[in-house]
């Protein structure tokens, strides 16, 4: 159960981070 | 403070400094491909694992594509050493019969490794088999070095290239750091480990019958205690040198064993300790001169060496003042130096290094994103245990971690020329590139993040029953602990005030996702402005462009740097050793 949640909340931060990413570059276009 | 304390962390500072410029020049060499004198060696490698790993060595990537290949290669070597830890058990190369880690501290450690934070909550000697600590540790200590270098390079060249959409290749600048930087010094630093009396094996652990039988008193659960004598001393072994070298040079950090560098296996002369502070600054340093190098404007690099070199040097000062002054409350005691006395505070130090070298040791590793110890920082007096504190807090771009100082730095000097830009009414430059919203923006996004994982964390800790149960002092030395704690997790710097029981589920679990949202939350707005400065064109200098290359943006890059930790900062610093410092000298101690 644990290594569950571990294996998944570290996938889910770095798919945050790509979101994240985009985030940026949207900004960037709205500048 | 003594003379030859001075002396010492002075002939630190002139190694440092001759040091700079061929290592710099020789990292300018290896970034921009230019031949170097280990080609005819490292080149077939480079090629090889190019072929192998399917990267085309000629393409260039935007800033989007970096980061995501940063993320993924991140996210995958995470996962890899969390797999590794959970079933050490079962691989080789653990003659101590070493169980699986938990899960909970198992993660913790392998997004500590993986951040370039080395935060531990364990003892090393305790918990990892040989094979966990080299195949998993020990290659994050590389891999996580070599990225923040690629990211530092990377944002380099966003500054110094014109009009262009590519910042560089993340494969070949990440392999390109780990073969011509990382991997040949850590090498000779390994074997300079090794002369000195560090050691090298893979021998199961040693019992050795001591000498003088230890009587000992232990509380069991139920609060009774139980009597026992001691006979035998386990003596912990394993492949230390080569971990060693990689640690301090890559700004990693993380510990053989639980002492850290304060264990004589790991630092066991003051030479070795000397070469380990060495090491720790010396591609921190050099990249100042690569920036100059690489931006044609040598006189700029070093002008953000003179802020990072005068920072410095005001954090050893208050750090050595302090300790050497010692504890006023022990006022009856003797505490000055003497020929037998080693004077101040010895509370936690090694005597091997004395308060000097532990002072400059500790300055230096939390200017770094290093983390390494070589006394305990709990120990330390309330205002030289802020030393540590605050370095980490400007986001250690005091000198800093390996790329990691450099990117911290650039974005308060882009700060800066903004600052000064609204001073004088114009549109900000910098390096040639006007400095618009969207790269201020970026910037305040890059640092907001850090402060505010920072603070937040701390205040829940701070507030509830399972961040406060952890701590072993009571008032502010208590909330020390907690900020520390937090603060070295989003610094991605792996000290401790290590009086706190990190390794529950909740500072398991919370540092953690600080040391994620640190390491990556700041690296991609810095990818960003690295992105968006690439794409822009040249702007030639003129009478209102703000000079970067001499004292006054020195002054100023370093007045941003302190105002923006001070102002940030503060309120959490005056609750804690500041409050310390005031009770101590009142006569209340924690």
């Amino acid at each position: 159960m644990s290594d569950f949640v571990f294996v998944l909340g570290t996938i889910l931060f770095f798919v945050l981070g790509i979101a994240y990413l985009k985030g940026c570059e949207r900004l960037r276009s709205e500048k | 403070m003594t003379s030859n304390g001075w002396f010492q962390i002075l002939l630190f500072f002139g190694v440092l400094l001759l040091i700079t410029k061929p290592f710099g020049a020789f990292l300018y060499r290896v970034f921009e491909r230019k031949p170097t004198f280990l080609d005819f060696a490292l080149r077939p490698i480079e090629r090889l694992i190019y072929r192998v790993c399917g990267v085309d060595e000629n393409k260039e990537m935007n800033w989007k594509e970096y980061g995501v290949a940063m993320l993924l290669f991140s996210g995958v070597s995470l996962l890899l050493l969390y797999v590794m830890e959970r079933v050490q058990l079962w691989l080789p190369w653990n003659p101590q019969k070493m169980l699986n880690v938990a899960p909970d501290l198992a993660w913790n450690t392998a997004v500590s490794f993986t951040t370039n934070t080395n935060w531990q909550a364990y003892s090393g000697e305790a918990t990892m088999s040989y094979f966990t600590q080299m195949a998993g540790l020990a290659y994050h200590n590389f891999a996580s070095a070599a990225v923040g270098i690629a990211l530092a390079i990377a944002l380099i060249r966003g500054v110094v290239r014109r009009e262009s959409k590519s910042i560089g290749n993340f494969w070949v600048d990440a392999t390109r750091a780990f073969l011509w930087a990382l991997l040949p010094i850590s090498f000779a630093a390994a074997i300079f480990f090794v002369s000195q009396g560090a050691i090298q094996n893979l021998r199961p652990y040693t019992t050795a019958q001591v000498i003088e039988p230890q009587a000992v008193e232990t509380k069991n659960a139920d609060g009774s205690v139980k009597k026992d004598t001691v006979t035998k001393q386990v003596i912990a072994q394993g492949p230390v040198a080569s971990q060693e070298a990689i640690k301090m040079f890559g700004t990693n950090g993380g510990g053989f064993f639980g002492a850290n560098s304060a264990h004589p296996f790991e630092n066991p002369t003051p030479a070795t300790n000397f070469v380990q502070m060495l090491l720790i600054f010396a591609i921190p340093s050099a990249l100042t001169y690569t920036l100059g190098r690489m931006s044609k404007s040598q006189r700029h690099g070093w002008a953000v060496w003179s802020a990072m070199a005068a920072l410095f040097l005001c954090g050893v000062l208050v750090a050595y003042a302090f300790e050497a002054r010692g504890n006023p409350l022990l006022a009856g005691l003797e505490t000055r130096t003497s020929a037998t006395q080693p004077g101040g505070n010895m509370e936690g130090k090694e005597v091997r290094f004395g308060i000097a070298n532990s002072a400059l040791f500790t300055t230096v590793t939390t200017d770094a994103s290093c983390g390494a110890i070589n006394n305990q920082h709990d120990s330390l007096t309330p205002l030289a245990g802020m030393v540590p504190l605050v370095n980490i807090m400007l986001g250690e771009v005091v000198f800093g971690g390996v790329g990691a100082g450099m990117y911290g730095i650039l974005v308060f000097a882009v700060l800066a020329v903004f600052l000064a830009g609204l001073m004088v009414g114009r549109t900000p430059e910098y390096l040639g590139k006007k400095i618009e919203s969207y790269d201020v923006k970026m910037a305040t996004l890059a640092i907001l993040v850090t402060s505010l994982t920072i603070l937040i964390f701390s205040a829940i800790a701070s507030a509830a029953k399972f961040g406060t149960s952890s701590i072993s002092n009571a008032g502010p030395h208590g909330l020390s602990q907690i900020l520390y704690a937090y603060t070295s997790a989003v610094g991605n710097n792996g000290s401790a005030f290590s009086g706190l029981n990190a390794n529950t589920l909740w500072y398991n679990s919370s540092l953690g996702v600080a040391m994620l949202l640190g390491r990556f939350f700041m690296i991609i707005p810095i990818l960003a402005i690295a992105g968006n400065l690439a794409g822009k064109r040249h702007v030639p200098e003129s009478l209102g462009t703000f000079p970067v290359t001499g004292p006054l943006f020195t002054v100023l890059l370093i007045s941003v740097i302190v105002i923006v930790g001070a102002l940030t900062f503060f309120p959490a610093l005056s609750l804690g050793p500041i409050l310390e410092h005031l009770l101590m000298n009142a006569g209340k101690a924690f």
